[in-house]
């Protein structure tokens, strides 16, 4: 929390929502459901692209991610920005969409 | 609660604190704060400005994108130390770099300071070029092209100078280094500001001119210094889950060579309802994406990629491939 305006820091990322009217962040009902589905979408799509590594990505319920190899090593992730760094730094593996 | 902060930037001798003078003239209330960075160990742009101490600081003895870097956090946090109380805060922070400074470094300073990116909204990034030596500094600095890449808007300076053709082919140039880029014209450093101003944070400044893009398309390659441009053009809705994830890794993976990414993209809403989004980043980093409030945009989406090192190619083709493997929804391009 910020000592100077109160306000609460959140970990909101660019690519996780594009929609930011106040009824669509309304808890419970279609649009709630509809972001867990993404959420899970989101997360279905990373683990393919890194299908090939020892790493698996899951969500922390918090609207970040929990990496893990199968060590038991892992790392929590706030966004997705911070995934890429994280599995690029703390494992070396890095995954570049232009190879695909 | 947020200030909004501009970085007024341009090569050496383009202007800049010309321009940024007549900001402080022509806003009445002087609610700004000048953080004016010289490169030189003596800071002679102060003295040129005449604005009062308290409003305005400054960072001198090195660039504010590489070596004065902590230095430029330092100041900021001194300002909002200094105006802690919200009500008493000026609402817009000026920041004019130096001659060679590169503006990416600078945002991503701001937005990765953990106490900073909470109070300090990036509104914009304004490059000043001289109607005079323009051409000959963007075919052979690169800097200069970093800086109108990254930017919002452009002005030319000292256009009461320059011959109309001279104008013409320098606006010929900009466009074909960052498309759709709005320009204007400042004759002996006058501007519109709080037109420019306005425009800068209204959801028009990464609209793109798609009939100015096709018709620079031919052209190819965009010059020198190894800039290209990368055109991705769609029909239909963009899974903008897909999106996300595909964008986020190409600028994790090669965001130091992707100067510029801009565009209007469609996606639908959880009821199904398409509309469009703008996207605008430099190099690393995404701005919030915003709603698009116009309502005559064609019914397609466009996508700008400004590279340095970077084959166009690879990241339509990247794209495309992403796109067909991941997205819900079947897209259909129309051009790369």
């Amino acid at each position: 929390m910020c000592l100077i305006c109160a306000q609460i820091y959140t970990a909101d990322n660019w690519s996780t929502d594009p929609r930011d009217s106040e009824s669509e962040r309304t808890a419970g009902g279609s649009a709630s459901l509809h972001r867990y589905q993404e959420t899970n979408r989101r997360l279905n799509i990373i683990n393919n692209l890194i299908s090939r590594t020892p790493l698996k990505i899951e969500s922390n319920g918090t609207g970040g991610y929990v990496i893990s190899d199968k060590k038991g090593k892992n790392f929590r992730a706030d966004n997705i920005n911070q995934l890429w760094q994280l599995i690029d730094s703390k494992y070396g593996i890095v995954i570049d969409v232009l190879d695909l | 609660m947020s200030i909004n902060l501009y970085i007024v930037t341009g090569f050496l001798g383009s202007g800049k604190t010309t321009l940024v003078k007549n900001i402080h003239k022509q806003i009445p209330d002087h609610n700004f704060h000048y953080i004016i960075n010289e490169a030189g160990e003596v800071a002679i742009d102060q003295a040129l400005y005449n604005i009062e101490k308290d409003e305005s600081s400054i960072v001198y003895g090195g660039c504010a994108c590489c070596v004065k870097k902590s230095e430029l956090i330092e100041t900021i946090k001194e300002y909002l130390h200094k105006n802690g109380n919200i009500v008493n805060r000026k609402d817009t922070i000026i920041i004019e770099t130096s001659g060679l400074a590169n503006p990416a470094p600078i945002v991503f300073s701001i937005k990765s300071d953990p106490y900073i990116k909470h109070h300090i909204h990036v509104a914009g990034i304004i490059c000043v070029i001289s109607s005079i030596e323009g051409i000959l500094a963007l075919e052979n600095y690169n800097e200069v092209v970093q800086q109108v890449a990254m930017s919002d808007v452009v002005i030319l300076s000292k256009a009461e100078l320059a011959k109309k053709e001279e104008k013409n082919q320098l606006k010929l140039l900009i466009t074909r280094k960052s498309p759709g880029i709005k320009i204007y014209q400042a004759a002996n450093g006058n501007v519109n500001w709080q037109e420019l101003f306005q425009y800068v944070i209204s959801d028009q400044r990464t609209q793109i001119n798609n009939n100015l893009i096709l018709k620079e398309r031919s052209s190819g390659n965009v010059g020198h210094n190894k800039t290209t441009t990368c055109l991705i053009s769609y029909e239909g809705s963009i899974d903008w889950v897909a999106f996300g994830v595909w964008l986020s890794a190409l600028l994790h993976r090669h965001g130091e060579y992707i100067m510029r990414v801009k565009g209007t993209i469609q996606v639908k809403d959880w009821q199904n309802d398409s509309f469009f989004i703008l996207i605008n980043g430099v190099q690393h980093i995404m701005y919030p994406p915003q709603h698009v409030k116009y309502q005559n945009l064609p019914n397609k989406s466009l996508l700008v990629f400004i590279l340095n090192g970077i084959n166009p190619q690879q990241i339509s083709l990247s794209f495309d491939r992403f796109m067909h493997k991941y997205s819900e929804y079947s897209v259909r391009m129309i051009s790369t």
